[in-house]
């Protein structure tokens, strides 16, 4: 019985090892017949049951079947191994560069830089609580200028040289027009900015014919000059960045009073003096002031309970500095190698 | 405009530089633009001796000149006839600016020059010159002319850009008032007015429009000699931008500058009848102004005579029957007011401005015409020798009354948002020369005469708070109250086209809003009598607001192609503009998306091949356009080429949803192409914006049940006529389908031979699902073949055999 029992643990050691060193389907068949198939070595200790007595037959026969399930347990893990490995070997058979460039069908355009900013400045605005509102791009020489504090032959008419369409009607020279247009229609509180076009007889590297402004106003009780800085200073910081210096300095609009021109420390060489800036570390970036009372005269407020404060934007002034643009024409040539970059 | 600082201390004492000087003007509201020292426009002009000269050995009208620098010894090719050895002359060495020209080393007809002598006009001292200056003969060698030569024009340029209201600031007298206001320091005036005379022996003035000339002080002026300015006038007028005349001319001018007066000198004698009308133009009227032109005029404008005629035109520029000349014996000064608005109105009918006109059109000081009269005698008494009478003749029929403000301190505080108190708010007007009267509520401010500008009680507020550089006033936020948003539904429209046509690789284009009639023209576009023609445009041709956003974009594709640019997707959502009505003074604006197609949708790459833009890929786009917008589709017609003479009669067609004309879209008319020399064959399509949006906020989004049971598709192969549309064939499988067809999908086109001329074969494959069971071979195969009996039945199509 020790003999046999011996033996037993050589099986499990000899199948241990042989069933380890297989290394495909092949080898897991041969090894499989060596110890289980109809001449294996189990099937050859079985063999010599007939030759014990009835317990030891018990006792070994149990012996037997224990190993056989042993070496049948060890032979299917093998087994799924090989298979995982043959299978992953296949797998790598496969060869792809995977630094080819990818398949893309369409790549997406772009939205043009001045309609993104506009799109930022509207944005920032909105989210403080303005209301955006638009007006004609054709407007009556009442809307442009009169109703403006411009009366025929002041001189600011001359800051703005006009296209005309006739006597009484032109294409506008700024997005102010609207403040006249929405105060006529509605009452305060209001805040509101007008993104649009505008044009001027006025060409070259940084004078357009036709260009982008956002006029904004605000017009409520009790609304003062303190109101105009903060909500600037507010949309500098956010458009610009809220490190940098802003100045509001002293200036002349015939529908502000006072007016003021913001200038902001020159984004390119933060304020040293460049060719941007002409030297002087500023760069004029927007024209504001407390609405005239005359234009409250004119929509019929009372400029005893009410105030206001209106401001313009040159959006392609702001877009120019943003992307260091430095010739206003490349915005309206359409060149697909310009707006590729945006 | 240009001031001198060293002109603005005879009139204000200044310790600040330069630079501090402009920062604080800058801040009161006189922008300074440009910060210039002369050193450095005269930079490399010295005072030089000539040592020999010499004949040029190829020109009889050269001398070859030794000069000397104070250092070495430079051969100068000079022209001048008055150049002699021993002389001291200005010499502009390579390198040095003459006249915004670089002076360097050249070779004249074959003899080197090392620099050049220069004249008074090269200076810009004079208009003309007969010769290079001969400097005084004990001057170093070798410095720097504003060291040694002209020393008057040794400054700084200050160049402000003076705001059209500021008119009293066109002057140094004016912008020294605004310094005198920040430093707190008084002004220099010493001259007080002159006595002032309704009588002269010697002339009679008589005004016939006091609303259009309010007042006219005129002074006479007898035995001047007219001769050259001296230099510091010369220079004063050459640095701040005028060309320096004769001592006459050039006197008025300089008042002008000092205190912001113009003035005009009339040759006395030309007078006829010695007397000054001043009137309006009879219509048609004559005068021929100094810059040589004849002008003809009109009833409003108003103009000095005598009693032959015009012999000025008020305010803006003087005529050559008056003009002053080197034979001008005795002189008529006039120093007058003229009404603005007039002024401007004359000078911009006759293209003609002056810096007489800019002053009046932005008002000038009704109380200073006196003075500056007086002022400019004087110097005429002193520099040209004349001999002057006491007094100046003042015509000032209805002297203007003072202007009073009432003002408000609370008002003012809650207006600019800081608390000023009452004590600095005094202190500021009266810096500025407002008179200040303290009431129990309020205050009366006395605007000074020369602050035409200053008018409601705002201004006042304005010039308290420029003072203090707008410092004070701290930056708060307004309460703005929640509403509803309409407008903010607008912004999600725009922003979600706009992402849905960049998703589909269309880049944005802004194009200018008018175009030139010629660019429709070539386009064949249907002319209109309601467009819109500007009446100034930039170019000579005829321009108009467009009617169609081609044009611009045509320009665009054939700009790309020439720089081989030539595949693109490129959109733009701008407005077409018409007349709207039969009067000409409403209009449409019409918003529009248009795009326009080139060259490959698709370029050869590793993993694709080109696929040229067509028909089919245009309608596409615009198909998922629409899928996303509204979830609808659309559908389509012919063009009819009347309407459309500038699309391909057969490659494109107008979009119709909801029985409404939305649009158009297909490829550019060959003969347009040609007119355009496009590169590439170019598509285009324009869709109504107002249109899409309505159809953007009537997007229903439901949620519909779905089938959670298997699909199954069967193909149908039909040979039908070339001219049956592929609508038609849609039509007849989904009127005769039951509600298991879930889908259709044309897989297949055949033209050709196999199937007899004038034919084609459609392939579709239908699915089938429904949607509480599986469906059976049986039910799916009896569906299908109810629709390829029907499509037999109504359209007679073959079925391959």
């Amino acid at each position: 019985m020790l003999v046999l029992e011996e033996e037993l643990d050589k099986v499990k050691l000899e199948a241990q090892q042989k069933i380890a060193q297989i290394s495909s389907e092949k080898d897991w068949v041969d090894v499989k017949a060596f110890f289980l198939g109809k001449r294996g070595i189990i099937p050859n200790l079985l063999a010599k049951l007939p030759t014990l007595s009835p317990d030891e037959k018990k006792q070994f026969g149990q012996a037997v079947n224990s190993v056989k399930f042993f070496i049948e347990s060890l032979l299917q893990e093998r087994l799924k191994k090989i298979k995982e490995e043959e299978a992953n070997k296949k797998l790598f058979e496969k060869k792809i560069d995977i630094t080819l460039p990818g398949k893309v069908m369409r790549y997406p355009g772009s939205i043009h830089p001045i309609t993104s900013v506009i799109n930022e400045i509207v944005s920032i605005f909105t989210g403080m609580g303005f209301e955006v509102a638009e007006g004609p791009e054709l407007e009556s020489d009442y809307y442009n200028f009169e109703a403006l504090n411009i009366p025929p032959e002041h001189p600011a008419r001359e800051m703005q040289d006009t296209f005309y369409i006739n006597d009484n009607n032109l294409l506008r020279t700024h997005t102010s027009p609207v403040q006249i247009r929405v105060m006529e229609k509605k009452a305060p509180p209001l805040h509101v900015i007008c993104p649009g076009k505008v044009y001027r007889r006025d060409m070259d590297v940084t004078h357009s014919p036709m260009f982008h402004q956002v006029e904004g106003f605000v017009v409520d009780k009790d609304i003062n000059f303190g109101h105009l800085k903060g909500v600037l200073t507010e949309f500098l910081h956010r458009f610009y960045g809220s490190n940098k210096t802003i100045r509001f300095r002293p200036s002349y609009f015939p529908f502000t009073e006072p007016s003021a021109e913001v200038d902001i420390e020159c984004v390119v060489c933060q304020g040293k003096g460049c060719r941007v800036c002409k030297g002087s570390g500023w760069l004029e970036v927007l024209g504001c002031g407390m609405i005239h009372p005359n234009l409250f005269s004119v929509v019929g407020y009372d400029k005893e309970v009410f105030s206001g404060f209106a401001f313009g934007l040159g959006v392609e002034r702001l877009t120019m500095l943003k992307y260091a643009i430095d010739d206003i024409r490349l915005f309206y040539e359409g060149n697909l190698s310009f707006l590729e970059q945006f | 405009m240009k001031v001198l600082i060293k002109w603005l201390k005879d009139f204000v004492e200044i310790k600040d530089s330069p630079n501090e000087l402009a920062e604080k003007l800058t801040m009161v509201g006189l922008e300074v633009e440009e910060i210039t020292e002369t050193k450095d426009i005269f930079k490399g002009l010295i005072v030089a001796k000539v040592l020999e000269t010499s004949l040029h050995p190829t020109s009889n009208k050269l001398k070859v000149c030794k000069v000397f620098t104070g250092k070495e010894t430079l051969q100068i090719v000079c022209g001048a006839p008055n150049v002699m050895a021993d002389q001291n002359v200005v010499l502009a060495l390579p390198g040095a600016l003459v006249q915004g020209n670089k002076i360097e080393k050249v070779t004249i007809k074959g003899v080197e020059s090392y620099g050049m002598l220069c004249s008074e006009k090269e200076l810009g001292l004079a208009i003309s010159s007969d010769g290079i200056i001969i400097l005084p003969n004990d001057l170093t060698i070798g410095k720097n002319i504003l060291e040694e030569a002209y020393k008057d024009l040794d400054d700084v340029i200050l160049n402000i850009n003076i705001t059209p209201n500021r008119g009293d600031c066109l002057s140094h007298l004016g912008i020294a008032r605004e310094i005198s206001a920040f430093y707190g320091k008084p002004l220099n005036m010493k001259l007080k007015t002159p006595k002032l005379i309704q009588k002269s022996k010697d002339f009679n003035i008589k005004i016939e429009n006091i609303e259009l000339c309010p007042r006219y002080t005129a002074k006479l002026i007898r035995d001047i000699k007219i001769m050259p300015s001296p230099d510091f006038i010369k220079a004063r007028l050459s640095l701040c931008g005028m060309r320096p005349i004769n001592n006459i001319v050039d006197i008025t001018n300089y008042i002008m500058l000092s205190l912001g007066q113009p003035l005009h000198a009339f040759d006395y004698d030309l007078i006829q009848g010695k007397t000054i009308i001043v009137r309006n133009a009879r219509d048609g009227e004559f005068l021929k102004t100094l810059d040589g032109k004849d002008r003809i005029l009109k009833e409003t404008d108003l103009v000095i005579a005598d009693m032959s005629g015009p012999i000025a035109l008020a305010g803006v520029m003087g005529g050559e029957n008056s003009e002053v000349m080197s034979s001008t014996k005795n002189i008529l000064l006039e120093s007058a007011y003229f009404a603005p608005t007039n002024i401007r109105k004359t000078a911009r009918s006759l293209g003609l401005s002056s810096e007489a006109s800019y002053r009046f059109e932005r008002g000038v000081d009704i109380q200073g015409a006196p003075l500056a009269c007086e002022m400019a005698a004087q110097m005429m008494a002193d520099f040209a020798e004349g001999k002057i009478c006491a007094g100046v003749y003042d015509a000032y029929p209805s002297p203007k009354e003072q202007k009073i403000i009432k003002f408000r301190l609370d008002r003012c505080d809650n207006y600019l948002g800081f608390s000023c108190d009452p004590k600095t708010a005094e202190e500021r007007l009266l810096a500025l020369n407002f008179g200040v009267v303290k009431k129990r509520y309020e205050w009366d401010i006395i605007v000074p005469s020369f602050r035409s500008d200053v008018i409601i009680e705002e201004d006042i507020y304005e010039e308290i708070a420029r003072l203090g550089f707008y410092n004070e006033i701290s930056a708060t936020l307004p309460t703005i109250p929640m509403r509803s948003r309409d407008d903010l539904e607008e912004t999600r429209f725009f922003n979600e086209v706009q992402n849905l046509l960049i998703d589909r690789g269309a880049y944005e284009i802004i194009t200018y809003s008018f175009i030139k009639e010629k660019d429709l023209l070539k386009l064949k576009f249907p002319m209109q009598e309601n467009f819109v023609y500007i009446k100034n445009p930039l170019a000579e041709e005829k321009t108009l607001m467009r009617p169609t956003l081609l044009p611009s974009h045509l320009d665009v594709a054939i700009n790309n192609h020439i720089r081989m640019n030539y595949d693109f997707i490129f959109y733009e959502m701008g407005k077409k503009y018409f007349v709207n009505g039969k009067n000409n003074y409403a209009f449409n604006e019409v918003p529009v998306l248009s795009l326009i197609f080139s060259g490959f949708y698709t370029s050869k790459s590793w993993y694709s091949d080109n696929v040229n833009v067509d028909f089919y890929i245009v309608k596409g786009f615009i198909e998922k356009l629409f899928d996303k917008i509204c979830r609808m589709r659309f559908n389509v017609k012919p063009v009819d080429q009347n309407e459309y003479p500038f699309l391909h009669p057969v490659d494109s067609a107008e979009i119709i949803i909801e029985d409404k004309l939305i649009g158009y879209f297909g490829r550019i008319h060959p003969h347009v192409e040609t007119n355009w020399e496009l590169k590439r064959d170019i598509y285009v399509a324009e869709l109504d914006i107002e249109t899409l949006k309505k159809l953007y906020f009537n997007k229903k989004n439901q949620y519909y049940n779905f089938s959670r049971y298997p699909w199954v598709d069967r193909d149908i192969t039909v040979i039908v006529d070339d001219n049956i549309s592929y609508e038609q064939i849609l039509k007849i499988m989904l009127n005769n389908s039951s509600n298991l067809l879930k889908d259709i999908t044309l897989v297949d086109i055949y033209k050709g031979d196999k199937i007899g001329k004038n034919k084609k074969s459609l392939t579709f494959k239908l699915v089938y699902q429904a949607m509480d069971r599986t469906l059976s071979d049986e039910e799916v195969n009896e569906a299908n073949s109810n629709i390829a009996k029907s499509l037999q039945k109504n359209l007679s199509v073959e079925f391959p055999k």
